[in-house]
C-alpha cells in the first residue's frame, strides 16, 4: 500500500490536473507515430506494386521509408519535441501565475522540493510515456510491413534518445522561464529569447566585426551555440548519421540540462509567491533583463538601419537613440503593464545608452585596435594560412570530413614567421589583382589571432615563400602529407577507388585503379617544387580526380576524393600520364578540330547601351528587354584553329590565382570534331572554354565584331 | 498559539503590513477586522506561508512557519477567493486534501457536506459563491489542523449557515482545540463568533483586545443630573471615552468596571440614571477614538 505521503501519490494528483496534456501528447505521437507510419508503409507498398518491385528492392524501399521516418534528424520531430517541451514545462508550473493558486499550493503541507520533482517529473513522464509507447507501435508497424531492421531500430532508439535530451534541454530553459516570469505571454517570450540569445548575440557581434574591422576573417567565428538545447541536438544527430556515437554533444546537452534545472530550481526556491501575474518574478532581475535586450536590439537597429541608408551616420545615430529609448520604454510597458511608465526609469533608458554607445564605439573607433594588429614575430609561433575557402575534403583519422578551419588548425602552421609578418605589413585593398588570405597567427601563448587581408599579386618572393613551403603545402594539399595519406591510402585500398580520371575540361582520361598510389607520389615529387609562382604563371593541363563510395546506412554513401592539380612542370606526372597514352601538352589536338565556333559577347558594348537606354528611360530601363549583341562566328580554317587551339583555356579549369581579365570572359568557345565525337568531359558540366588574354588572335576582333 | 513578531512585508514600493504584531491564543476565535488594503490578507498569507515576511516572525507552536512543513501541518487556509481544481467536485478535492494533509477526516468530510445539502459529486464551478465558501469551509474544518485561517470567509454567509459553522466551530473547538482566525472588512460578520479581535488599519495594528476584556472595561450610561454641581461632580474622577447631550439627558461612555462606573454615579444626584449594553461596534469606536481614528469610515462603511 503507497503512502499517503509518497511520491507516487503526488505523482498521480498532479497528473490528475494535467489529464488533458496526456491526451494531447498521445494524439500528438499517435498521429505521428503507428498513423504517419502506417500510412507511409502503405503508401510505400502501392508504389511497390506500381514500379512492379519485389523482393530485395521491395524491402529496401521500405525499410529506406521506415529509416526515414524513425531517424533522429528530422527537423520535424525536433520541432514538435521542442514545442512539446515549452508545453508541458509551461503547463507543469503555470499555477504560479495566479494568485489562487499559489495560495493553495504554497499553503499546503507540501515541500518545495517535493512538489518541484513531482511536476519536472510528470512533464518528461506526460511527454515520453506516449512516445514510448507510439514508437514502439510504429516500429510494429513498419516490422509487419517489412520495413524495419535491426539498423532501423536501432536508429529508432538513437532517436529517442536524441530527443528526450532535447526535450529535457528545452524543457530545463522553459521552466527557467517560468521561474523568472509570471505570465503567459512573458514566459513564451522568455523562453524564445533564452533558445535563441546566443546566436543572435553572436551574429551581431559578427555583424559589427564585418562592418567595421576592415581584416576580420570568418574563420574567428564560433559558430558552436554552447547554451543551445538544439545545436547540440543537431551536433549528436550529426554524430549518429554519420555512424559514430556523439559522445561530446550527449555530455554537453547534459551539462547544459543540469546547470539550467539547477538554476531553475534554485529560482523556484527563490521565487516570491507574489510574483504571480506579474511580469517578472524577481524585481532585481528586470533591469538586468532590460539591459540584456535593449543593448543587443539598439545595436542590431542600427545595423539593419546601416545597410538600408547605406552608411549614413547621422541615421544611424538617430536609429540607435530611438531603438535605445523605444526598447526601454517597450519593456517598462510590458514590466508594468501601464502604457504611463514607458519612460518613467529615466535612468536606466541611460545606463542602456550608455552600455550601448560604449560598445558601438568600441566598433567604430576600433578601440581594441583589431585593425592596427600586426604579428610579433617574437610572439608568434607559427601561422596557418588559407588563401580560398575550398572545395577539397579534409578528413580526420576516422575518414570522417572535417572543417576547413578545424582541420587547418590542426596541422602544423607555416614556420617562415618573417614572411607571415612581412606580408601582413604589407596588407592593402587596393591594385589591380590582390591575393587573399585568412591567416591564423599561432602566438606562443595559445592564442591564435585569424585576419583576413589582401596583398598585392605582385609579392612574389613572400608568396613563394609561404606558398613554397612544405607546412603549408601539407595543410593545403591533405594528400601530400605522408602521415595523412598513410591512413587515406589504407582506405582508398580498403574501399576501393571509384573512379580515377585524368580531365582537362575537354577530355576524360580514365586511369589504373591499382596505381593512386604511384600517381600520388610522382605528383607529390613535381609539388616538392611548386610554389606561388607555379600557380600563378603557369597554366594547368589538368587535373586528376580520384573518388571512392562507401555505402554507410541505406542509401547513404559516403564518398572520399581527392584531385592532383598537373601544371607544365610537373614534369614527373606528365611523364607518367604520357606513358599512359595521355597528351599534356595541349587541352586539344588541332589536327583534330573540324571546326570552332566563338562567342564575343560585347560586354563593353552592352554596358554602353545600358548607360544610354538608362539615360532615356530611367530607372525603368531593365524592363525593356535588350538587344543581344553577342556575335557568334565558326572557323574552320586550319591557321585560325590552330591560333584559337593555342589561347583555350577551358570553363572547367579554376581562375584561382589568374589575374582579373587574365582569361578573358569576353569570348565562349565551342569544339566541333573530325571524328564527330562529343567532349567527354561534357558528362561532367562545361565542355566550353574562354580564352587566354594576351593569346587571343588579333583578327578574332574584327571577325566577331558587333555590326 | 500563532505568535507574530513585528512582522513587516511590501509589494515594490507599497508597504502592506507595517511591523504588526499579534498573538493569536488556542480555542479562541481571534477576528482580524480591517478596511480593504489594510493588510489582513497579507498577514493571513504570511501566517500560511505562501508569503514571506520582509522583516518580523511568524511562529506556530514555536516553530516559525515559512517553508517549514510541520508549522504548516498544523495551518488551512482558506483564501478570499478559494480555488479548487477545474471540472473538480468536492470528491475529488477532498481525496486532493487527503493527499497533503495526513489527519484529513473523510467521514466527518461527507457528513458535513449533507448536512449542508452540498452534493458531492456536482461541479465546483457550477456552487454560487456562498457554497463554494461553505465546501471550502469544510474543507478546512477537516483537514485537522490545529489552525484555520479564513480570508473573508464569513462574509456574504446567510445567517443560517453562519449559525451552522459557528456550532461546527464550537465543537471542533472543544474537540480537538481547533482555532479559526477569521479576517473581515465588517465588524458586524465577527461580533457573534469572535472571542478575540484585531484591527488592522494601513498595515498596522490598531488594537488587539479580548473581547471580554473589552466589554467589560467600557461602561455606557444615560443619566439626568439634578443640578449643574451634580454634572460637573458626575463627570470628575472618571474616564470619559465620549460623552453625548440632548437637552438634559448626557450618555457618556466611560472606560472602567460595571461596578466603579454604576458606584461613581451613585455618588452624584441624579433625575435619571441607567447602564446600557454596548455593541462590538461601540466598543469599537470607543477604543479608535481614543487613538484619533474615525472607525465608523474604517470599517462599518
Amino acid at each position: 500500500m503507497m503512502s499517503k505521503n509518497s511520491f507516487l501519490v503526488s505523482l498521480k494528483e498532479n497528473n490528475k490536473r494535467r489529464i488533458w496534456l496526456w491526451i494531447v501528447s498521445e494524439l500528438l505521437w499517435l498521429f505521428y507515430y503507428p498513423v504517419g507510419m502506417a500510412m507511409l508503409m502503405s503508401r510505400k507498398m502501392e508504389h511497390n506494386r506500381l514500379d512492379g518491385l519485389t523482393g530485395e528492392a521491395a524491402r529496401m524501399r521500405l525499410t529506406e521509408a521506415a529509416g526515414g521516418w524513425l531517424g533522429g534528424s528530422r527537423i520535424m520531430m525536433a520541432l514538435l519535441v521542442t514545442v512539446a517541451a515549452i508545453i508541458c514545462a509551461i503547463q507543469g508550473f503555470s499555477y504560479l501565475y495566479s494568485r489562487k493558486k499559489v495560495d493553495l499550493y504554497h499553503s499546503v503541507p507540501v515541500k518545495k522540493s517535493r512538489r518541484f520533482a513531482v511536476i519536472f517529473t510528470n512533464g518528461v513522464l506526460v511527454c515520453f510515456i506516449p512516445y514510448l509507447v507510439n514508437l514502439l507501435l510504429a516500429i510494429v508497424i513498419a516490422w509487419f510491413s517489412g520495413g524495419m531492421n535491426g539498423r532501423i531500430f536501432s536508429q529508432a532508439w538513437e532517436a529517442a534518445l536524441l530527443h528526450l535530451l532535447l526535450f529535457l534541454g528545452v524543457y530545463g530553459i522553459a521552466i527557467l522561464a517560468v521561474m523568472l516570469t509570471g505570465n503567459l505571454v512573458i514566459t513564451v517570450f522568455a523562453t524564445v529569447i533564452f533558445l535563441a540569445y546566443e546566436m543572435a548575440v553572436r551574429l551581431l557581434l559578427e555583424g559589427y566585426m564585418v562592418k567595421f574591422f576592415s581584416y576580420y576573417s570568418y574563420y574567428s567565428s564560433n559558430e558552436a551555440l554552447y547554451l543551445s538545447p538544439l545545436w547540440y541536438f543537431g551536433q549528436a544527430a550529426e554524430g549518429f548519421d554519420g555512424g559514430t556515437f556523439p559522445l561530446a554533444a550527449i555530455l554537453g546537452t547534459l551539462l547544459l540540462t543540469a546547470a539550467v534545472i539547477g538554476l531553475a530550481y534554485f529560482c523556484y526556491w527563490k521565487r516570491p509567491s507574489e510574483a504571480a501575474g506579474k511580469a517578472m518574478a524577481f524585481e532585481k532581475s528586470k533591469a538586468v533583463v532590460k539591459l540584456f535586450l535593449t543593448v543587443p536590439f539598439s545595436l542590431g537597429t542600427a545595423l539593419v538601419v546601416d545597410e538600408i541608408v547605406l552608411s549614413s551616420s547621422v541615421l544611424v545615430v538617430g536609429a540607435l537613440l530611438i531603438a535605445v529609448v523605444l526598447g526601454n520604454a517597450v519593456i517598462e510597458v510590458i514590466y508594468e503593464a501601464d502604457i504611463k511608465a514607458a519612460f518613467r526609469k529615466k535612468r536606466q533608458i541611460l545606463v542602456s545608452g550608455l552600455c550601448t554607445a560604449a560598445i558601438a564605439s568600441v566598433f567604430y573607433f576600433d578601440l581594441i585596435g583589431y585593425d592596427a594588429w600586426e604579428p610579433s614575430p617574437e610572439k608568434m609561433q607559427d601561422a596557418v594560412v588559407l588563401f580560398s575557402r575550398g572545395n577539397m575534403q579534409y578528413v580526420d583519422e576516422n575518414m570522417e570530413t572535417v572543417d576547413l578551419e578545424e582541420y587547418a588548425l590542426s596541422k602544423p602552421g607555416v614556420a617562415d614567421i618573417e614572411a607571415i609578418c612581412e606580408l601582413s605589413s604589407k596588407k592593402t585593398d587596393s591594385g589591380d589583382f590582390l591575393v587573399w588570405m585568412d591567416v591564423a597567427c599561432r602566438m606562443k601563448n595559445g592564442r591564435i589571432v585569424w585576419r583576413n587581408f589582401a596583398v598585392d599579386a605582385e609579392e612574389k618572393e613572400l608568396l613563394n615563400r609561404i606558398i613554397g613551403s612544405e607546412e603549408y603545402k601539407k595543410m593545403a594539399y591533405q594528400h601530400y602529407d605522408d602521415g595523412d595519406y598513410e591512413y587515406i591510402s589504407k582506405y582508398i585500398e580498403k574501399q576501393k577507388v571509384d573512379e580515377i580520371a585524368f580531365n582537362n575540361g575537354f577530355r576524360v582520361e580514365n586511369l589504373n585503379p591499382e596505381e593512386v598510389d604511384t600517381i600520388r607520389e610522382l605528383w607529390k615529387k613535381d609539388m616538392e617544387n611548386a610554389d606561388y609562382s607555379t600557380l600563378r604563371e603557369e597554366y594547368k593541363c589538368g587535373v586528376i580526380e580520384m573518388a571512392t563510395k562507401q555505402e554507410r546506412k541505406n542509401g547513404v554513401y559516403h564518398i572520399y576524393d581527392f584531385s592532383c592539380d598537373v601544371y607544365p612542370s610537373f614534369t614527373n606526372l606528365r611523364g607518367y600520364l604520357e606513358e599512359k597514352g595521355i597528351d599534356t601538352d595541349a587541352y586539344v589536338k588541332a589536327e583534330d578540330i573540324e571546326s570552332i565556333t566563338v562567342t564575343n559577347f560585347h560586354t563593353e558594348e552592352e554596358m554602353e547601351l545600358r548607360k544610354k537606354m538608362k539615360e532615356e528611360y530611367g530607372d525603368s530601363y531593365v524592363e525593356i528587354s535588350m538587344k543581344d549583341l553577342s556575335v557568334t562566328k565558326t572557323f574552320t580554317e586550319g591557321e585560325k584553329i590552330e591560333e584559337l587551339a593555342e589561347a583555350m583555356y577551358p570553363s572547367y579549369m579554376s581562375r584561382q590565382w589568374k589575374a582579373p581579365g587574365e582569361i578573358s570572359g569576353e569570348y565562349y568557345v565551342t569544339i566541333k570534331y573530325k571524328d564527330g565525337r562529343a567532349d567527354s568531359a561534357a558528362y561532367r558540366g562545361d565542355a566550353g572554354a574562354s580564352l587566354i588574354a594576351d593569346r587571343i588572335p588579333g583578327w578574332l576582333e574584327a571577325e566577331t565584331a558587333y555590326k | 498559539m500563532i505568535e507574530i513578531t513585528n512582522i513587516s512585508k511590501s509589494y515594490a514600493d507599497i508597504l502592506a503590513v507595517d511591523r504588526v504584531s499579534v498573538q493569536m491564543k488556542e480555542d479562541t476565535v481571534f477576528g482580524l477586522i480591517g478596511t480593504n488594503g489594510a493588510g489582513k490578507s497579507t498577514v493571513l498569507r504570511m501566517i500560511a506561508g505562501v508569503l514571506k515576511a520582509d522583516e518580523g516572525s511568524i511562529t506556530v507552536d514555536g516553530i516559525s512557519v515559512f517553508d517549514q512543513i510541520e508549522a504548516k501541518k498544523k495551518i488551512f487556509f482558506i483564501a478570499d477567493e478559494p480555488y479548487f481544481f477545474a471540472n473538480a467536485n468536492a470528491v475529488e478535492m477532498e481525496k486532493y486534501f487527503s493527499s497533503v494533509y495526513e489527519d484529513f477526516r473523510k467521514e466527518d468530510f461527507y457528513q458535513y457536506l449533507e448536512s449542508f445539502g452540498l452534493d458531492k459529486k456536482r461541479k465546483i464551478n457550477t456552487f454560487s459563491k456562498g457554497m463554494k465558501k461553505q465546501l471550502a469551509l469544510l474543507c478546512g474544518i477537516c483537514s485537522g489542523t490545529k489552525y484555520l485561517l479564513c480570508d473573508e470567509t464569513f462574509d456574504g454567509l446567510d445567517p443560517v449557515m453562519r449559525q451552522g459553522i459557528k456550532s461546527i466551530f464550537a465543537k471542533e473547538m472543544e474537540n480537538r482545540g481547533l482555532t479559526p482566525v477569521i479576517a473581515s472588512h465588517n465588524l458586524r460578520e465577527l461580533e457573534d463568533i469572535c472571542d478575540h479581535v484585531g484591527l488592522l488599519h494601513k498595515g498596522g495594528v490598531l488594537l488587539s483586545k479580548d473581547l471580554e476584556d473589552m466589554k467589560c472595561n467600557i461602561q455606557k450610561v444615560q443619566c439626568v443630573f439634578s443640578t449643574e454641581e451634580d454634572r460637573e461632580k458626575g463627570m470628575e474622577g472618571i474616564d470619559i471615552i465620549q460623552k453625548e447631550e440632548r437637552g438634559s439627558l448626557h450618555t457618556f461612555t466611560v472606560r472602567g468596571s460595571r461596578e466603579e462606573v454604576i458606584g461613581h454615579f451613585a455618588t452624584v444626584d441624579t433625575v435619571f440614571f441607567e447602564a446600557l449594553p454596548l455593541s462590538l461596534e461601540e466598543i469599537f469606536i470607543s477604543e479608535t477614538e481614543v487613538a484619533g481614528y474615525d472607525v465608523k469610515k474604517l470599517i462599518l462603511g
